[in-house]
């Protein structure tokens, strides 16, 4: 598997590692690398070579060569992220429910933000690809371009809200501001281009 | 006969990229005692503990860090 990072991602890092303990940083990115895992685990066992992982501003995209795969496997590749993710918050909660920990209710959170963020019907995350797919196995291309253009805006819309929100709930922080910001710039339409989003 | 040179972009991204390295040095030495994440969780933890359901479900009343 070949790894590309950009500048991106280190001003990202920075921003993040700088803005929070190293132990929280952590937890945050142990989601992410489950949600990925998921992803290249799912990839591995459909038998698709050399995966590419690229590190950037806006997350980990995987790159990968699925013109082989069948819409039913394309659907089982984007949710298996998201799955991995539930998985893990429902082992945390299960080591929880044995003997209460702060730390472990952020890693219980995070996974499910990860699984929540990446299943929403948007424009190049998991939740869009696969309505997308699910939507081909029934109906006509033209018909599902026009149906998720519109299920793509209301998905922004929900995800700007659940920001501003969360930005009400945990307070004003620049870690919720970069978030607001991805989620705005999310909503700016672009090229579909690659499997898997943040 | 070839030449060897660098061009303007390709340094410039090296120093963009070790002024970016040397950011995430300094962040990980100054790092804060209390940051966003655990503000987060700090707000989590209480809305947990408010809700009497949701204590249950997080097992807060088993490990007695709620009284019932």
């Amino acid at each position: 598997m070949r790894v590309r990072w950009s500048t991106g991602f280190i001003l990202f890092l920075a921003v993040i590692v700088f803005q929070n303990e190293l132990s929280y940083t952590l937890t945050f990115m142990s989601a992410a690398c489950l949600h990925e895992a998921g992803h290249l685990l799912c990839l591995k066992a459909l038998n698709i070579k050399k995966p590419e992982l690229s590190l950037g501003l806006c997350g980990a995209v995987i790159k990968a060569d699925t013109s082989s795969l069948s819409y039913r496997s394309e659907i089982l590749v984007f949710i298996s992220g998201a799955a991995v993710n539930l998985l893990a918050s429902f082992t945390a909660l299960i080591v929880l429910r044995s003997g209460f920990n702060t730390r472990l209710v952020f890693f219980f959170f995070a996974n499910l933000f990860y699984a929540g963020l990446n299943i929403l019907p948007l424009k190049n995350f998991d939740g869009g690809r696969c309505l997308e797919c699910i939507l081909l196995l029934i109906t006509d291309p033209f018909k599902v371009d026009r149906i998720m253009n519109k299920v793509y805006f209301i998905g922004s819309a929900v995800l700007l809200f659940i920001t501003v929100y969360g930005m009400q709930v945990f307070g004003f922080n620049l870690t919720l501001v970069l978030v607001a910001v991805w989620a705005v710039f999310q909503c700016i339409p672009s090229k579909p281009c690659c499997l898997s989003a943040s | 006969m070839h030449t060897l040179y660098y061009p303007k972009e390709a340094n410039m991204k090296k120093l963009v990229i070790i002024l970016l390295l040397v950011l995430l040095f300094f962040s990980l030495i100054g790092r804060r005692e209390e940051g966003d994440f655990s503000k987060i969780n700090a707000v989590l933890v209480s809305k947990i503990a408010e809700s009497p359901a949701a204590s249950e479900v997080f097992g807060l009343y088993e490990s007695g860090a709620v009284e019932t």
